[in-house]
């Protein structure tokens, strides 16, 4: 019985909306645009937050770090890592892992290929079995082991073809020759601190010829990752690792005294800190399906009055109420749902859309698509705002006063209609104003950090990755630097290049490398974690003139500062605060780590933003100096061919000047290669990347809202304007003007918006401290904002009561008396 | 015999400015099984709300109103409906047919709210539209019929299930004399079948097709007259 009357109720609907296509376009429209927003932003969530990771029992993975006085994460030395994983009780497997780029010779165009190295049982702790062939056996990370490598898919396709007897082929890496025993499939994604996505080609880590592998002290970027034990928590976890390092630093006190472990689950490693900015985004998206919901609701009131008679002899014809009531959520959620089946394609257009604009913005994206979850959601928001658009309009309908509405040339009563329509618009209007505070603060955070200092001049300078040829990874230092040399003069002279230089080490706004340093007339502390910290920036002469990084005193490099004079650094202003407060740091020394002599600063220079334009400030490790490329040791020297970075100044926007420079470069080696080359002001657009995804998302979402409430005030204005029609003649009848009937209808509506504007304002105070953590640069209840943001809406909402309002005030009086 | 409806003290009233204005004031009436009642009176008179409450769409009211045997006014508003839906018929003045059904589901509407499987439905109103002579017209929309034909069909749509009464609120009142002239007979012969009918009317014509004449003034029943001859009244 319920299943036909049920039946009956959609073929009714159906023809109801049939007959009145205009009112369906709309309702269908501004849901669609409504839950389309929340389908697109739940299908976000659900890949990046809802969807388990791609592992085998992935809540047993984490990821571990070395803990030092500067560091809560730091990295991990190769001899720690061996014995972390022979004494430790709780995890059963135990890998690290280090991003390294190799440059690809032998296979077609020489190219700079994404690797990792990795230890032998990374894999298999994953869970990740390879597409063909296998994975690294125990014992082929050892140092001297015979070179092997996986290939990527990805590049095995796109390289060798997808060639199926790749297994056993050599490939050369750096100038090695490996031979190929795997290929990793391209469903495997990760994406941690030092091992990004879209790695091409992976190493067994013995394979790295860095001289300082076996140095217990030496964090040479290796970070971990564990499964732990069946049963096993992670808090148990810790306690044992704590007890492992504990006893290593009573063993080796010189390198690991005050070295810990810091354990984290791997989910939490993988997605950073973007939860917190999903959900709050998510709540805003529910302000915009609100306010759709609403506007939909003013429109079935208005339209309900045309239907009061039919429900009225229904109800006489022996209809419950609920009856009534369940034949118009019926239609309420008709629909709905074809506004869902609407909103998911909007959906999966604007998704597609959005990570096409901000790839960078999202970890785990390419889990973003459509899915069941994703269509179960939009079902059910779908069904939800069927019912809570419907209920309220659908409640009135059926408390139609019988006797009234079945007299001859009865009207509807529209007085408690109106009062709903006035309490929908009001509400429509305060959800937009909040809204559009949200986004407006969002957007004066990202403009303030826009322009902040990020410490050097980003305009007219780019950076990219240098790698040498494979015949300088064996070559003698002084041949390194005479190549590199050779490198900076060609470069240097082309023409429209102002400067440039080489950049190891740490890169501003990139990635970080530390120096220990203890002070000069200080004895050298017996442990190197009692030595002192800062970052580590090995340049050339040019450097702070590529950069724009200002001089404060004595001076900077200069070619002369080079591998046959004196140990010369340059330090910031952090640097000098920090160790030389209220004293000048120029002609004072310093000892430096793994250097034979001491250092002189001979310069001071600004500050550069290191961590991010936003969290710089809150970092511990602050404080920077700056080292001659030319002067680091011979051992660092030999590794420099295998990358690092480059940046160029140019004198003025000059069109196609990298290409002048792969040109130049290619002149030089064909083996030698450039890669990832960027502008200086796509490294700080890059570094904003998740701001700014959040700063669209969420001015998009305000910039619906506020079409929305002023579509909803333009409507239920229009509808007043109705049914005023009559009193509108007989006041034109008695004299009024035409501007006189304008300002009647103008001040109808705005009261409203005054109202809406004013109950917002209250709730944007306090919701906007929800808000605090993500705001850069500007105050949760900043004034400017609100005001500015309570003027648009207004300007924006007198607006759409414009248009009514001028129809009203263009009523022929005759006709307006003969209606009715 | 049992009246079939029997109102006692029945009073209406509403409240405004501090101060009461009664609609309907004691009326006492009963109404026989098988009478044909018409209510007059002038505009204002109370008439149409007299109909309301019988016809139990009105539940604002004080007073007894028992319909057979069942207190009417001891009934929670479920149990009203109820009773109403299964016992009583209306027609109006307007039709109030639903404009977006075609005659075959006007026809319908009140089945389906009785829990009537479909096919009991379908037998129904296939009678009906039999009955009425209207089968041809069944899938026609209301504004597509002329007003007799809607009102013959807002007529058929009130006795198709055989209720024991039937309410009429000036059900000629825009028809033109023939189409409801029309009207009247076929409600003479549902009566004379033994369906109870109260109507509402300025028309004396109409009001000749009944027995009785009840007359309302300020909401007072002021007289009760007989009509002796069927189409005449005295």
């Amino acid at each position: 019985m319920m299943l036909q009357t049920t039946w009956q109720d959609l073929r009714y609907g159906l023809r109801m909306l049939g007959k009145n296509p205009g009112f369906m376009a709309v309702a269908v429209l501004t849901l669609a645009l409504g839950i389309g927003a929340n389908t697109a932003l739940f299908s976000v969530i659900n890949g990046v937050l809802l969807n388990p990771l791609p592992f085998a029992q992935a809540n047993q993975l984490v990821t571990l770090s070395e803990s030092k006085p500067n560091f809560e994460y730091g990295s991990i030395s190769y001899p720690n890592f061996r014995d972390w994983q022979k004494e430790n009780h709780t995890l059963s497997s135990l890998a690290v892992y280090r991003s390294y780029a190799f440059s690809l010779t032998g296979a077609g165009e020489s190219q700079q290929v994404k690797g990792e190295f990795v230890s032998a049982d990374m894999f298999p702790l994953l869970g990740v079995k390879p597409l063909t062939g296998r994975t690294f056996v125990p014992g082929e990370d050892e140092i001297g082991a015979a070179p092997v490598a996986l290939l990527a898919e990805g590049l095995w396709r796109r390289k060798f073809g997808a060639n199926p007897d790749i297994l056993g082929k050599a490939i050369v890496l750096d100038g090695k020759s490996y031979v190929v025993v795997g290929v990793i499939p391209a469903s495997f994604h990760i994406s941690v601190p030092s091992f990004p996505d879209n790695r091409e080609v992976f190493v067994p880590l013995g394979q790295w010829n860095n001289p300082l592998l076996n140095h217990r002290g030496a964090g040479l970027g290796f970070h971990g990752m564990g499964r732990l034990r069946p049963g096993v928590t992670i808090k148990q976890a810790q306690a044992d690792m704590d007890s492992v390092t504990s006893s290593l630093a009573a063993t080796y006190p010189d390198s690991d005294k005050g070295i810990g472990a810091k354990l984290m689950p791997l989910r939490r490693s993988m997605l950073g800190e973007i939860q917190p900015t999903l959900l709050m985004l998510f709540a805003a998206v529910g302000f915009v399906l609100l306010i759709a919901c609403v506007n939909v609701a003013n429109l079935l009131l208005a339209r309900s009055t045309g239907r009061t008679r039919e429900f009225a002899v229904r109800v006489a014809l022996g209809a419950p109420r609920s009856r009534v009531v369940r034949q118009l959520l019926t239609e309420c959620i008709l629909i709905s749902m074809i506004g869902g089946a609407l909103g998911l394609l909007l959906a999966v257009w604007g998704t597609r859309a959005a990570l096409g604009i901000l790839p960078q913005a999202l970890p785990r994206a390419e889990q973003v698509g459509l899915d069941s979850h994703v269509l179960l959601f939009t079902a059910g928001i779908s069904l939800l705002a069927g019912i809570l658009f419907g209920l309220a309009p659908a409640l009135k309908t059926s408390r139609t006063n019988l006797n009234e509405t079945l007299k001859q040339g009865a009207r509807g009563t529209t007085g408690s209609r109106r009062g709903a329509q006035t309490v929908f618009v009001v509400a429509e209007m305060a959800l937009a104003l909040v809204l559009l505070i949200g986004a407006g603060l969002m957007a004066r955070s990202l403009a303030h950090l826009w322009r902040t200092d990020p410490g050097f001049d980003p305009h007219n300078a780019m950076t990219f990755g240098l790698s040498l040829p494979p015949s300088m990874m064996s070559a003698k230092p002084e041949t390194i630097r005479a190549s590199i040399r050779e490198f900076d003069r060609k470069i240097a002279a082309l023409p429209g290049v102002a400067g440039v230089s080489q950049t190891w080490g740490a890169v501003p706004l990139g990635w970080d490398d530390e120096q220990l340093f203890w002070l000069e007339g200080q004895a050298k502390p017996t442990s190197q974690n009692d030595m002192n910290w800062a970052l580590n920036y090995i340049v050339e002469a040019d450097y702070l003139r590529v950069m724009g990084i200002p001089l404060r005193q004595g001076r900077f490099f200069t070619p002369q500062d080079n591998e046959h004079s004196p140990l010369v650094i340059a330090v910031d202003d952090v640097f000098a605060q920090k160790y030389f407060p209220n004293e000048n740091p120029v002609g004072k020394r310093i000892n430096i780590d793994n250097f034979n002599q001491p250092a002189e600063i001979v310069g001071l220079v600004g500050h550069v933003k290191q961590w991010g334009l936003d969290s710089d400030d809150t970092e511990s490790l602050r404080a920077q100096i700056y080292i001659p490329c030319m002067q680091m040791p011979d051992p660092f020297i030999a590794m420099a061919p295998s990358g690092g970075q480059v940046v160029v100044r140019s004198t003025g926007a000059v069109p196609d000047l990298y290409a002048s420079i792969r040109r130049a470069n290619a002149e030089m080696s064909g083996e030698q290669v450039l890669f990832g080359a960027q502008t200086l002001e796509q490294v700080i657009s890059d570094s904003l990347a998740p701001r700014r995804f959040s700063a669209i998302l969420l001015g998009t979402f305000a910039g619906l809202a506020l079409l929305l409430a002023s579509i909803g005030i333009y409507g239920v204005i229009s509808y007043v304007v109705g049914q005023r029609s009559n009193e509108i003649g007989i006041r034109m009848a008695l004299g009024a003007k035409s501007r006189d009937i304008l300002r009647l209808v103008l001040a109808d509506g705005g009261k409203l918006v005054l109202m809406g504007i004013g109950i917002g304002l209250a709730a944007a105070v306090g919701l906007t401290q929800l808000i605090k953590s993500f705001l850069y640069g500007v105050d949760a209840a900043d004034p400017l904002t609100f005001a500015a943001v309570a003027v648009l809406l207004s300007l924006v909402a007198l607006a759409a009561c414009y248009v009514p309002a001028r129809r009203a005030a263009r009523v022929d009086p005759v006709i307006a008396l003969r209606y009715e | 015999m049992q009246p079939l409806i029997q109102l006692k003290n029945l009073e209406k009233a509403f409240e405004a400015g501090g101060q009461k204005f009664f609609v309907l004031r004691r009326i006492n009436l009963d109404i026989q099984p098988g009478e044909f009642v018409t209510i007059m009176g002038p505009s204002g008179a109370g008439k149409s709300t007299l109909l309301s409450i019988i016809g139990m769409l009105d539940g604002a009211w004080t007073g007894e109103y028992f319909f057979g045997e069942q207190p009417v006014h001891k009934l929670s508003v479920k149990q009203r409906n109820e009773l109403h839906k299964y016992n009583i018929g209306f027609v109006f003045q307007s039709y109030h047919l639903i404009d977006t059904l075609t005659v075959y589901e006007n026809l319908e509407v009140p089945l389906s709210y009785k829990n009537i499987p479909h096919k009991e439905r379908s037998s129904l109103v296939c009678d009906a539209l039999d009955r009425f002579n209207i089968v041809g017209k069944k899938d026609l929309f209301p504004n597509q019929l002329s007003g007799g034909q809607q009102q013959l069909v807002g007529v058929a749509r009130a006795v198709i299930q055989n209720p024991r009464l039937i309410l009429a609120d000036e059900p000629t009142g825009n028809l033109h004399s023939a189409q409801g002239e029309e009207i009247m007979e076929l409600f003479k012969r549902l009566n004379d079948a033994g369906t109870t009918i109260i109507q509402v009317t300025h028309s004396e014509k109409n009001a000749s097709y009944g027995n009785r004449i009840i007359n309302l003034r300020d909401g007072w029943v002021v007289t009760e007259t007989p009509t002796t001859v069927a189409g005449s009244a005295q």
